[in-house]
């Protein structure tokens, strides 16, 4: 299944990277999901990290990392939000 | 990036906004409404560190106008508003300048009050915008505070 990534603000700079599309062989959570990125290292692993707080929405809606994710959705990471 | 949902719209938007402007294109015509009460957001010199001279605003565009008018939509549905104008800048922004605006308008000031109040805590919680913060030169992304956190607890 196909995912289009985005990265925003602290995990862009970090990451290095506006978006990408990942191709994976089966379906796949949020919290599998990370565990995947995690395992390309290096800063992917820094970013991460299970004790960052790292929010998730799919197709422009907030989920948990519980939440199952479907092909060809639009999956952006970023920081806890700091508008208003 | 202008969305409108009945009588209540947001705007995403580089440019500065009219307070008065905003109000009145809320009331024009409008018997019905009694009470306007307006939240304005400005950049403040000092917040992560001291000497702040600018700010940058990076959003998510379509999600940032989707929760902005969900949020909108939640406060319509919890209290009697006639409508809400929501206003939230991107981009570059100086010390003095406005980053944000919610208007809320209602037959009575007590809706218009609690609405105002509950829409701008959720937008800190949960609008996709990020600040980056310049002093010195350095730029240095701010950090989501506790205390947004424990203020949208008052509305559950």
């Amino acid at each position: 299944m196909k995912l289009h990534m985005k990265y925003f603000a602290h995990l862009r700079e970090q990451l290095g990277r506006t978006g990408e599309t990942i191709e994976l062989d089966r379906p796949i959570d949020v919290a599998g999901l990370l565990a995947y990125l995690r395992g390309r290292g290096h800063v992917w692993l820094e970013a991460l990290a299970p004790h960052q707080t790292t929010c998730v929405a799919v197709n422009q809606e907030r989920v948990s990392h519980q939440h199952h994710i479907d092909t060809d959705a639009e999956v952006a990471l970023f920081r806890p939000v700091t508008g208003g | 990036m202008t969305g409108v949902h009945a009588n209540c719209s947001v705007s995403v938007q580089l440019g500065d906004f009219d307070v008065g402007r905003e109000i009145d294109a809320i009331t024009l015509n409008r018997a019905d409404v009694g009470a306007v009460v307006s939240f304005v957001g400005y950049v403040r010199e000092f917040n992560v560190t001291e000497g702040v001279t600018a700010l940058e605003l990076e959003h998510y565009p379509g999600m940032t106008e989707r929760s902005l008018l969900a949020i909108a939509r939640r406060a319509m549905v919890r209290w009697p508003l006639t409508a809400v104008k929501l206003i939230h800048r991107i981009g570059r922004l100086v010390p003095s300048d406005k980053i944000v605006l919610v208007l809320t308008a209602s037959a009575h000031r007590q809706a218009a009050f609690e609405a105002n109040a509950f829409i701008i805590d959720y937008l800190k919680t949960e609008a996709p915008f990020w600040k980056k913060e310049y002093a010195n030169g350095v730029g240095q992304w701010v950090q989501a505070r506790e205390s947004d956190e424990q203020a949208v607890k008052r509305w559950a």
